[in-house]
Parts: C-alpha cells; structure tokens; sequence
C-alpha cells in the first residue's frame, strides 16, 4: 500500500530477527555456553567444521543417502500409487496394508532394519526409502483416483486409447497431488537421514549432532543443526522451482497429504 | 475408469485372501530362515501374549501415550495460540514468518541432543522433543486456516459489529477449524515418531525404549510385537482425533463437497 | 432519513486506476423501498457496502439522521448474496451474531432470536445445521439475522440471485409483506428488473464505466402488489421499457 507500509514489511522481519540473535548473544553473558551457546561460537564453529572438511564428509554421506533412498522410494511410491489409483482391486488389496505403514511412526523399525541389514549404508537407505514411500504413494493414488470425470470423458470422446488417458490426461491432472506427496515425501527424507544416522552410523550429519550432544558441545551442535535447517530450505526451494518451471499452471498449495 | 470396478465384497475377499496367504508364508518361512530375521508370526502372538500377561506392554504403552499426549496438548496450546495470534495481526505476521518458515523447513528432529543437553534423560527432555517437532505444524496451519477465512463470513463479523475478540471466537477460529484439525492430523504423527525416538534415544524409555531393549537381546518376537503396539498406539490417537471431529465439528465432513 | 452524498471509490491496482463509483448521490426516506438496479461491475453492491460501512469510500460521506456515519454502521444490517450463514453453528445461532455484537445477554438473545425466526416462518429449524435447509431457507434465515438487530434500514445485496424462480417469487411476497408490517426502510440491489418494479417505491438505474446513478425512476404502483398482477399492469410495461431503454440493455447486444 503505502511506502511506510512497504518499509514495514521489511523492517519488521529483520527486526525480529536481529533482536532475537542479539538477546542470544547476550545471553551469552549469563548463561553457561553448554546451554545455547551464542550466535558468534557457532558461527566460528561452522567455519571450523567447513575449514577441517568434517562437516562436507558428513554432508556428502547423508546427501547420498537421502538423494538415493528418496529417488528410489519416489519411483515405486508413484509407480505403486499410478496401479492403486487406477486398478481398483490393487488398490482394496494393498490399501490395508499401506494404510497401516503410513501410519506406523516408522522410526519404531530402526532397531529391525538393524538386525537385518547391520549397521550399514545399505539399512540407512533402506530406511529413508520405507519412510518417504508413503506419502506420495497415498497422494498419487488419491490424485488419479479423484480425477475430475469430465477430463477422463474428454479423453474417451475423442478417441484416446487407454494408455493415453492415462499418460495425457491422468497423470497431468493428478500432478498438484502427486508433488504435494513428494514435497512431504521430501521432508521425511532429510529426518529419515538424521535419524537413521542418529541410531544407525558412525558417518553423516545424524552421527555429528549424536557425537557433539553427547559431548556437551553446544556450539559444534548448533553448527551442525544450522546445516540440517540449510538442507531443508534448500528442499523446499528446489521442490518450489520444479514445480513453477515445469508445472507452472498448479497454483498454491493443492492436496493436503493426509 | 470405474467402470470395471469389482463389487465391494469381492476386494475384501482378494484382501483378505492376500493376507492369509502372507501370514502363511511367513510362518512357513521359519522353518527356513534364522528366526532372528523376522520371527513368525505364531511366535510374535506368544511374545505378545507374554508381556502383555507381566504388564510390561501396557505399562510401556501408558508411558509413550502420556508423553505423546502431554506433548501434543503444550504444542496444540502453543501453536494454535501463536498462529491465531499471527493471524489476526498483520504485525506479528510479517515479523515472525520468515522465522517460522525456517523452523518449518528445519529438520526439528536434529535437535534432539540440545533437548538432552537441556532437560537431561527425563520427561521433560521427551515432552520438549515432541512438541518442538510438532508445533511448527499446528502453528502453521492455523495462520493459514486463519488467513483463508472466506470473505463472505469476514464481512459477517464486520456488519454485525463483532469486536476483533468477538470475531476471532465466533468467526475466524472456527472456520480454521478444518485447517487446524488437519494440522493436528500431521502434528499426531509426528508427536508418534517423537515418541519412538525420544523413548529409544533419551534413557530408554516407553515403547521406543522397549524396542531397543528387544534388538539388544536379538528377541525379534518380542520387538515385532512392541513395533505393532506403537502402530496400534498412533491409530488410535487418530482414530480420536476423528472421533473428536465427526463429534464437535460435523460441519466439516457436511460441508466438505464443494458447497461454499 | 440516510443520505449518500458524492460518493466515490476508486480502486488502485498497480499504475493503473479503475473508478467503481463517480460522485453519487442518494437519499432514502424513512419507509421507503429502493432499489438499486444496474448492469454486473456497475458498483451498486460497491454502494452498499459503503452505505454500511463495510467499504471505505474514496470521498464523500453517509448521512444518517443528520449525523455522517463512521465505521460499520449499528443501525442498519445487511442481507448478504452468499448468504455466508456459519456452517458450526445452528441456524438460531446465527441469528444470533449480531445481538452477540452488541452485548446482549444470552437469554435475551436466544428469545429474540427465536422470535425473528418465527417472523421468517422458522422456528421450527431453529436447532438444524443451516446447511441441512433449502437455498430459500438459508435466505431467509439471513434475513432473520439481520432483522434480530431491530435495524432501521435493512441493506439487501441481490439476496434472491441464487434461487429458482418459484422461490424468489415466494421470498418476495414474503419481503414485501414484512417490509409492510414492520415498516421497515430497505435499500435493495438487484440486476431484475421485474423485481425491482414489484418491491420498490422507486428504482436507482446504475451505468458502469465509471459507475454513477443516471435516473432514480418512480414506481408509483399502489401496494400491496401481491394483490394484482403487477407484470400486466399497463404502468408497469411502461416503466419496464423505459428502465431497458435507460440501461441501454440494449445497445449492449452483440450480435
């Protein structure tokens, strides 16, 4: 509206966030460090982690396993989602059993995964593969399901064979679903990498946040939480570009994943 | 498409089939495989049968549910609160949102060592965990339930001289309510995995507590049955949560196909 | 009794401006009926909701009772187009919201509403969710919850616009009779023109582009005029023709 306005709508965030390092940092003064720490430790910290290129091995571990689990888990999510959404018996057979996963706070399996595949990459990627595959199996399912009848008549009035309904017309009306179930998909990624490197490593930015916590440094800590924030924004910037580059016409937020 | 869908019964039935024939494979699979691996399920009812006999399970399964429950109540107190707060001043909204959108897009979970370093190995190292991966969700879903008010019931509280605490009761929570309850939808799974993790990882407590305890020992059983119990724990939660809304909120469901 | 004087409003999108209203002029009598009639974007619900200060003018001022009004008005309630009943609360509870506005303790408001219920022939649904009830009963109890305040003026925003013919012929007769009986003072907009003919004392014709009020016709038919077919009355073909023509309805056709 006005300029005063305007001024306001950037003032006032930075404001908040100034004054809320500042009183960290203050803080400092009072405050035993192992508690929060301050905004200047960890900083130096996260220089020092980049310097000694602890923090990039840790970073190039759980990218490799988060990026590989979550693709495969993406793949069979949709593939599983596209037979659910479209074979109505598929989906009775396995909703049961998809229904019960999703449900299941997954990190409850970790110490099963353990026994089964040790304490290893592999059960990490295992892990993040059953945690992501979920949400957008359930959403691609629930968007080819609930495609509107007058697109699909579209396709049968002029003549498209039913593969093509299903590339054409299906698969493109259920988009705003299916990326809504990878955006959540997505998320659970990067908390199925920590925790699995949490309880199942000795690599990665899960095991950094374990050793550091359990050796009182705060500071190392925070740095490495500060990262795992990085990486999540990082996630929902790219999964916002893809969808206004190659789905420009899916406006906000559509299909709430559960 | 539905055109060759297959009456209702007859998916029940391939279910039902598909099922039997799992367990059966499964049990099958015993005589074949180190029962370490995944147990059977003939094993897995015994293993259940036992600690649900000595009261291990429902003393474990009382512990997780209070945490899950005491978290779920501070962070639905504390998010809805905030969110209605943002959403109903422009201030507070600009000033704090860039803040919340980046505690959203943060894996809150990592922050699980700072709660021990804070709260030591107790409950209350657990129930700040819980909330603080739970209530960012609430919060957000609220401002934006809050934001989408439609203008038609706005202009409703307006015209009939609500005042701005009047109109935030009566008006806008209400019709954030659909918004809000789907929030605390998303916010009970993850108070769930808070619960796990917190139990496994924070002085080996509740059922995430008892599975570490279960894989320690290789009693795979014993730990597939603790799995299960944590499933039934987080449906049940939900399926309350429905109850609740079809109960207090049967507009939602009545209103949801399209009218406006 | 309620003046709008030089109104305008003048909408800002970016660089460019779009003028909704340009310097109207109206006055209504106390008891009287007037509509306002016009093309759709003609800004007659523009006017309205200015009237009750649900939208803030660019310039110029509402007159009530000699005083310039600011703010949402406590004297006059308005009948919205979607109707906008709260689907979480029971239809009596809806009629409620405005004594809630003005501090009306429960009991009180409870009867009263139940009273304005009955007026709209109701009460029987008082308890029901309002999106149990038919379209022509959702109104009415949109037209109970404005009538609960007791207002002096009743501002109605094409309240019949979503219903079939047969039921917006009903509520009209049930308008009409109520206005009669409760001497009420109503401002009413409308694109019908053949219901602005049966209700009004005179009709408001609106041109868009800048929106502004080209004539205030008189309608001169005697009430009650459910009692005679209005739509053959001679003066009433007569008027019909000259609102088309003034609208130039006409004009506006394309091929």
């Amino acid at each position: 509206m006005t300029r005063a306005d305007r001024w306001a709508d950037r003032a006032l965030p930075a404001a908040a966030l100034v004054s809320i390092v500042a009183a960290w940092q203050l803080s400092g003064l009072f405050l035993n460090p192992i508690l929060i720490s301050t905004p200047t430790a960890v900083a130096a910290e996260l220089v020092d982690l980049g310097r000694n290129g602890q923090i990039w091995l840790a970073l190039g571990a759980s990218l490799e396993e988060m990026v590989i689990g979550m693709a495969v888990g993406l793949t069979v999510g949709i593939g599983l989602g596209v037979l659910m959404g479209r074979y109505t018996i598929v989906a009775r057979v396995l909703f049961p059993y998809v229904n019960f996963f999703n449900a299941t706070p997954l990190v409850v399996i970790i110490p099963l995964v353990i026994i089964w595949v040790g304490i290893t990459t592999q059960a990490r990627l295992l892990f993040v593969f059953l945690i992501t595959l979920w949400p957008v199996l359930l959403n691609t399912a629930a968007g080819i399901r609930n495609v509107d009848r007058g697109y699909l008549d579209v396709g049968v009035a002029f003549g498209l064979g039913e593969r093509d309904v299903l590339r054409k017309i299906s698969l493109p009306a259920a988009t705003p679903f299916i990326l809504a179930g990878v955006r959540i998909s997505a998320g659970l990624a990067i908390i199925g990498m920590i925790v699995s490197e949490m309880e199942i490593s000795f690599v990665g930015l899960g095991f950094l946040l374990v050793s550091f916590g359990n050796s009182f440094e705060t500071a190392k800590l925070l740095a490495v939480v500060i990262v795992t924030s990085l990486l999540g924004v990082l996630n929902v910037t790219i999964l916002k570009a893809v969808q206004s580059r190659w789905f420009p016409w899916i406006g906000g937020v559509a299909g709430a994943g559960h | 498409m539905t055109a060759r869908a297959a009456p209702a019964w007859w998916g029940n039935a391939a279910f039902l089939t598909s099922f039997v024939f799992l367990i059966a494979a499964w049990q099958l699979s015993g005589l074949f495989l180190n029962k370490i691996f995944i147990s059977t399920p003939s094993a897995i009812v015994t293993a259940f049968a036992e600690i649900l006999g000595d009261g291990t399970l429902i003393r474990k399964f009382a512990d997780s549910a209070l945490d899950m429950g005491v978290g779920i109540v501070i962070a639905s107190v504390l998010g809805i609160g905030l969110g209605v707060l943002m959403g109903r001043s422009p201030r507070m909204e600009r000033a704090f949102e860039p803040i919340v959108n980046f505690a959203n897009a943060t894996p809150t979970i990592a922050l699980l060592p700072l709660m021990e370093i804070w709260f030591g190995l107790g409950m209350a190292a657990r129930v700040s965990f819980i909330v603080i991966i739970s209530v960012w969700t609430l919060l957000i879903n609220t401002l934006t339930g809050i934001k989408n008010v439609r203008a038609g019931h706005r202009d409703v509280a307006r015209s009939f001289g609500m005042t701005r605490i009047q109109a935030t009761r009566s008006v806008y929570v209400p019709a954030a309510m659909p918004f809000i309850l789907a929030g605390l939808r998303i916010a009970l799974a993850q108070a769930a995995v808070g619960m796990i993790l917190s139990g496994q990882e924070i002085g080996e407590f509740g059922l995430g507590g008892l599975t570490q305890q279960y894989a320690t020992f290789y009693q795979t059983a014993h730990l597939i049955a603790t799995i299960l119990s944590s499933t039934a724990l987080a449906m049940l939660a939900f399926a309350a949560l429905r109850i609740y809304q079809a109960m207090r909120h049967p507009w939602i469901a009545a209103t949801a196909a399209g009218r406006r | 009794m309620l003046e709008a004087r030089g109104i305008s409003k003048t909408y800002r999108s970016g660089a460019s401006e779009v003028v909704a209203l340009q310097d109207v002029d109206l006055s209504v009598q106390g008891g009287e009926f007037v509509s306002l009639v016009g093309p759709s974007g003609c800004g007659k619900t523009t006017l309205l909701r200015i009237i009750d200060g649900l939208t803030p003018a660019s310039g110029g001022a509402i007159i009530f009772d000699g005083t310039p009004l600011t703010g949402v008005s406590r004297e006059m309630a308005f009948v919205f187009q979607d109707i906008n009943l709260l689907p979480w609360r029971s239809v009596v509870e809806n009629v409620e919201i405005g004594l809630e506005g003005r501090g009306i303790a429960k009991d009180e408001r409870r009867q009263r509403a139940l009273e304005t219920l009955r007026l709209v022939g109701l009460e029987t649904v008082a308890t029901r969710p309002p999106y149990t009830l038919s379209g022509g009963m959702q109104q009415r109890v949109g037209v109970a919850r404005a009538l609960a305040i007791q207002p002096k003026v009743l501002l109605m925003d094409e309240p019949f616009v979503h219903l079939d013919n047969f039921t917006r012929e009903t509520l009209q007769i049930e308008l009409a009779k109520l206005w009669r009986r409760l001497g009420l003072t109503i401002i009413f907009v409308t694109h019908d023109v053949d219901e602005a003919i049966f209700l009004s004392d005179r009709i408001a014709l609106f041109r868009s582009s800048p929106g502004r009020i080209t004539e205030v016709a008189t309608v001169g038919l005697r009430h009650p005029r459910w009692e005679f077919n209005v739509r053959a009355d001679p003066r009433a073909i007569e008027l019909r023709e000259h609102i088309i023509d003034a609208l130039q309805v006409r004009q506006s056709v394309l091929v």
